[in-house]
């Protein structure tokens, strides 16, 4: 088969810092190849390198066996694009303006909007979207967010499109949508870069592994030859790869946290949540599934007080907080770990020290000032508790690694002694060992007592921390599972919640 | 990383020198030479007691100005009417220096300070409030607020008791209460530093800086974000106040139809040399201030117009905008972006 990409030997530095080193890497025509590695390893710095984004310092990039120098606009020249893991794209504008943003179609002196949305609309429909060309990006869920930017690598020609974390966000039903549109890609000859954590799905999607580590290629793969055990092993360089599992399912009898006939309608009078109940209990993980935009973000900013409920009533513990604001709210005690880290979870251009006290910025005040040596000390004792690496306190945490920035959340969260936590997908996008070190995380919060609000798009993580999963469907709650069932309970009957059928075998 | 401290103060500099250079140019077109322009600018800012007491006096506005724009700029509001705050201060100031005549000195000159404060900070709250709760653009309601204070100013000085009748501009009343120079340079100072140690050292100072760079993060972690910014818009109109109480009682001892003429803009060029730190914004002040303070001696020495100096003025405030290190170094390329692995 023809190679239609030749990396070989690709070195780039990042001052004093060796982010990929010697790295050979290639790619056929009608292939998927994926690239696995922790957070850190150098994957998204060689995909960088290869959409043009970076150029590298030694090494050099042969397409269709011609050896090429190029930026992002010869990238695309030569067919390849790039589906970022942090979306690029501008809220406020539609699909189709995002998709044709700087590459727009000409009519004449006008730019061609019609034959745009057309075509667009052909690739949302085949992409399963259900949404028209002038839907603003703001009201996509993050699962269609992406296949958007999928959409808008293949409105502007890509035949090799990179993937870089593609299902992070993704149902088991979406993953499984968008497997079918890579098979469909590759059918058609193009050639797929699939970079991913989740070692099952890269054997399944993919025809080549190439595993880097600490910026090299530790091993490469034929996917059919080779198990999940020594992708990973390859992957962390270590055997101990077990993910933390709650071994003492169950919780107290006091309930923590509830909220009762909740109804919640959007500006458009669309009900994002439909007359939901729900507890917490005192020492219990309350897992959350279901379909990315199913009530799920709207639910999280309710309980936090960021959204108007429109009826219904929250108690903590023995208090009515409905009608608290978030910053009551939160000093009562609700601790949140965002989806979104880069612009909720952190202030990316702040220090790791500002963003470690946000929120308790007040127990550090000295008369009217800040005590800035009891800040630094906290941070210290922080950084080392939560083995947040990379980091002195005075750096900009946007400077960290996924994995370490996601530490800072979950030390500042935690340290603040909440009654109840929110975490929304708090391992999304994290290496094998970070992944672990959340679980840790929240299973101690457990032990203590906190009341814990998981909510995640990965079936696996809600199935092995919560104590009991709650599915919603357009804002429903389509039954709970409970401690005892969660071990026992197939795939196929949590999908089938997920897709709105209710446990009572209702269809709603 | 470690040399990314270093940037944002180069590219100022920068812009600075590229401003001159290009300005040195223009000079060279209308015939004089630019080397002794630049020598009687800078003899005459720098060159003597009386242009260096000049400088200082023409910088304090300037810095003031400065602050307002930045603070406000901070929390994303976009404070162009700082020419409007500085008439609305003037007026607030001439009518408590009317109701406060006869109080002890020190009563008086609180009184009007108070005033001017606030009429100030209201002035602003008002399209801070339009954009922050109904959404309405800052920029177009700041300008047109700026109009109507402009108009006003002058309607009350021929037509109120605060104006007085019989001078070729319209001014008002002699302000009885003054502040010496001395005393205004020392106060000035005295606020900067406070400025810098607000901003820096203390909770409401680490939320605004907080709701600026993010505001998002901010309301999840429980800052109020919204009276955040609020706030920090009433402190911006503060700083215009300010500044107009200066030249009033420090330098006029009178208001003047037309005292703020342009000010406003010289104080966001001193806020965008600055680029958000409160050294480069006070450096940047002086820096315009020693233009104007030089401009007189340049019109003295030289026959180069002294407009010369709103063209240096000018070609600064483009080239702050611009992060110039970045389009002429492709090391700079790779600072603004962030690398996740």
């Amino acid at each position: 088969m023809d190679c239609l990409i030749e990396m070989k030997g690709i070195t780039k530095k990042f001052g004093s810092f060796t982010a990929n080193d010697g790295i050979d890497f290639d790619l056929r025509a009608g292939e998927t190849h994926a690239i696995v590695g922790e957070n850190g390893a150098g994957k998204t710095t060689l995909m960088r390198m290869l959409y043009g984004q970076y150029q590298a310092d030694q090494g050099s990039i042969f397409v269709d066996g011609k050896e090429s120098r190029y930026d992002i606009t010869g990238a695309l020249a030569l067919g390849i694009a790039m589906v970022h893991q942090n979306f690029m794209q501008i809220e406020g504008m539609s699909i189709a303006e995002n998709i044709i943003l700087g590459h727009a179609p000409k009519k004449g002196m006008f730019i061609d909007y019609a034959g745009a949305k057309k075509e667009i609309g052909m690739l949302l429909e085949r992409m399963k979207i259900l949404r028209s060309p002038d839907t603003k990006i703001r009201d996509l869920c993050v699962g269609e967010r992406q296949k958007t930017e999928i959409v808008k690598a293949l409105y502007l020609g890509a035949r090799i499109l990179i993937l870089d974390e593609p299902t992070a966000v993704l149902t088991p039903q979406e993953t499984e949508e968008l497997f079918h549109i890579i098979r469909d890609l590759n059918r058609e000859g193009k050639s797929i870069i699939f970079i991913s954590h989740k070692l099952r799905e890269v054997k399944e999607i993919s025809d080549r592994i190439t595993v880097i580590r600490h910026g090299k290629v530790s091993a490469h793969f034929s996917s059919d030859k080779v198990s999940e055990t020594d992708i990973a092993r390859a992957m962390v360089g270590k055997q101990n790869i077990v993910l933390l599992q709650n071994e003492k399912r169950g919780a107290e009898e006091e309930i923590c946290f509830s909220g009762e006939n909740l109804w919640c309608f959007d500006s458009l009078g669309t009900p994002k949540l439909r007359n939901l109940s729900l507890k917490v209990r005192k020492g219990e993980i309350l897992g959350i599934g279901g379909v990315a935009g199913n009530g799920q973000e709207e639910l999280i900013e309710l309980i936090l007080g960021l959204r108007r409920l429109s009826g219904g009533s929250f108690w903590l513990g023995k208090d009515d907080i409905t009608k608290r604001s978030n910053v009551e709210r939160r000093k009562l005690g609700i601790g949140y770990i965002p989806e979104d880290r880069m612009t909720v979870g952190l202030s990316v251009d702040s220090t790791i020290s500002e963003n470690l006290i946000c929120g308790d910025e007040n127990a550090f005040r000295k008369n009217i000032f800040l005590d800035a040596g009891k800040i630094e000390a906290r941070a210290e004792q922080l950084i080392e508790e939560y083995d947040i690496r990379g980091g002195s306190t005075g750096k900009k945490a946007g400077q960290l690694s996924g994995g370490n920035m996601q530490k800072i959340i979950l030390a500042r969260e935690i340290c603040q002694n909440p009654r109840l936590l929110i975490a929304a997908q708090p391992t999304r996008g994290l290496d094998i060992g970070a992944i672990n070190f959340v679980r840790k995380i929240l299973l101690e919060e457990k032990e203590k007592g906190t009341s814990v609000i998981l909510v995640s798009a990965d079936l696996e993580e809600l199935c092995s921390l919560s104590d009991r999963i709650m599915i919603l469907y357009d804002g429903r709650s389509m039954g709970e599972i409970d401690s005892d069932e969660i071990q026992t309970i197939s795939d196929g009957e949590i999908g089938l919640m997920m897709g709105g059928v209710s446990r009572m075998g209702e269809c709603k | 990383m470690k040399h990314g401290r270093w940037l944002k103060p180069l590219s100022s500099a920068a812009a600075i020198v590229m401003a001159f250079l290009i300005a040195g140019f223009v000079v060279l077109l209308s015939g004089e030479d630019p080397g002794t322009a630049y020598r009687a600018l800078f003899r005459g800012a720098f060159g003597s007691v009386t242009g260096l007491k000049n400088t200082v006096r023409y910088s304090i506005p300037i810095i003031m100005l400065g602050f307002s724009f930045a603070i406000c700029n901070d929390c994303g509001f976009f404070n162009i009417g700082q020419e409007g705050q500085m008439y609305a201060a003037a007026i607030a100031a001439a009518g408590a220096a009317l109701v406060g005549a006869g109080l002890p000195r020190g009563l008086q000159l609180l009184l009007i300070i108070a005033a001017a404060v606030i009429a100030g900070g209201i002035l602003c709250l008002i399209p801070a409030v339009l954009k922050f709760v109904f959404g309405v653009n800052e920029v177009i309601v700041s300008m047109l607020l700026n109009y109507i204070l402009v108009l006003l100013t002058n309607y009350l000085l021929l037509n109120s008791s605060i104006g007085i009748t019989g001078r070729t501009t319209p001014s008002s009343i002699e302000f009885e209460p003054r502040i010496e120079a001395w005393v205004l340079a020392g106060l000035s100072a005295l606020i900067m530093l406070a400025y810098a140690l607000f901003m820096k050292n203390t909770v409401p100072g680490y939320r605004l800086r907080m709701t600026g760079r993010n505001a998002d993060f901010a309301k999840a972690n429980g800052i109020r974000v919204r009276k955040i910014i609020l706030s920090a818009c009433f402190l911006g109109g503060a700083f215009s106040a300010l500044s107009a109480v200066g030249e009033i009682l420090g330098i006029y001892h009178r208001v003047y139809d037309g005292f703020a003429e342009n000010l406003g803009f010289y104080g966001m060029t001193a806020a965008l040399i600055g680029s958000q730190s409160t050294s480069g914004l006070i450096f940047g002040g002086i820096i315009l201030g020693a233009l104007q303070s030089g401009s007189v001696s340049l019109t003295v020495m030289t026959d180069v117009s002294s407009d010369m100096v709103l063209v240096v003025q000018g070609f600064v405030m483009l080239f702050a905008t611009v992060n110039i290190l970045r389009i002429l170094g492709k090391r700079g390329k790779h600072y603004g972006l962030s690398s996740t692995s």
